[in-house]
């Protein structure tokens, strides 16, 4: 499809036009986002009954995002992960875009030290 | 020996975070002994559907690790299974959670590691191993093990 995107006059609604069909596109203008770069994650941790909200930049690996967050939420030591709503576990190597973390998911903070 | 009161007192403060985690896991309710200081979770097995308790006994805690045990039907206990990037079970063939944050791991209760130190240095022995220095980040350790495990022996 072809079409072009133009700014509403009040930059906050674009219209993409084709024939026959117009398609605008509101956005909420106050409304603060990560940008291109970066995404914001929900993350649960057990040890806090709230979960926390983080920006990460999606080329971070979830090694040192899942760092930050349990030191953010007092864990000292260990090998923190992520795990999705579907009870799987992020490679830890990757980064956020590569193990497929989106914008504005849940993900429970997990350690991943494994049994002995 | 820690008196009952501080075990009572730090239990009181973690019980919001265990039962605001088992809210989270559809499946997985906790409940507490006051009187024997037991802290009890109830699940069922991800695979087999088989029901399980799961119990912390928390004379000591935080002094000295709960001392975790498993029980399904008939006594059997949860089988080890894998989790990609994790580098092994915490249910060991002797039947128990081996793990740091376990007091039945420990050598002086007859567990397989004598090597971590003595129960005492729990938070930090076994670095590298499973961490849970909390109730709620134990339960979640033991979550996380159950959901890859194939059965119940």
């Amino acid at each position: 499809m072809r079409g072009t995107a133009m700014p509403f006059p009040s930059g906050d609604i674009s219209t993409l036009q084709r024939k026959d069909m117009t398609l605008s596109i509101e956005v909420e203008a106050n409304k603060i986002r990560p940008g291109h770069g970066e995404l914001s994650v929900i993350v649960l941790a057990p040890r806090e009954p709230d979960p926390k909200t983080f920006e990460f930049r999606r080329t971070e690996t979830v090694r040192d995002s899942a760092r930050t967050a349990a030191d953010t939420f007092g864990y000292e030591g260990g090998n923190p992960s992520f795990e999705t709503e579907q009870h799987v576990v992020l490679d830890r190597d990757k980064t956020l875009a590569e193990a497929g973390v989106h914008d504005g998911e849940r993900l429970h903070l997990v350690d991943v030290g494994g049994g002995v | 020996m820690i008196p009952a009161v501080v075990t009572a007192a730090a239990v009181d403060a973690e019980f919001p975070a265990v039962t605001a985690w088992a809210a989270r896991r559809p499946g997985w309710a906790v409940r507490y002994d006051a009187t024997t200081l037991i802290l009890y979770a109830d699940t069922i097995h991800p695979l087999t559907s088989q029901p399980i308790t799961i119990a912390a006994e928390l004379t000591g805690y935080r002094a000295v690790p709960p001392a975790w045990t498993i029980t399904g039907p008939n006594s059997t206990f949860p089988t080890a299974g894998q989790i990609p990037g994790v580098s092994g079970s915490i249910f060991h063939p002797n039947r128990l959670i081996c793990a740091p944050w376990n007091r039945l791991a420990y050598g002086e209760h007859g567990g397989p590691h004598p090597d971590w130190g003595g129960q005492t240095n729990w938070t930090s022995a076994g670095a590298g191993y499973t961490k849970g220095d909390t109730l709620a980040d134990m339960l979640s350790q033991i979550a996380l093990h159950l959901a890859v495990s194939p059965g119940m022996s």
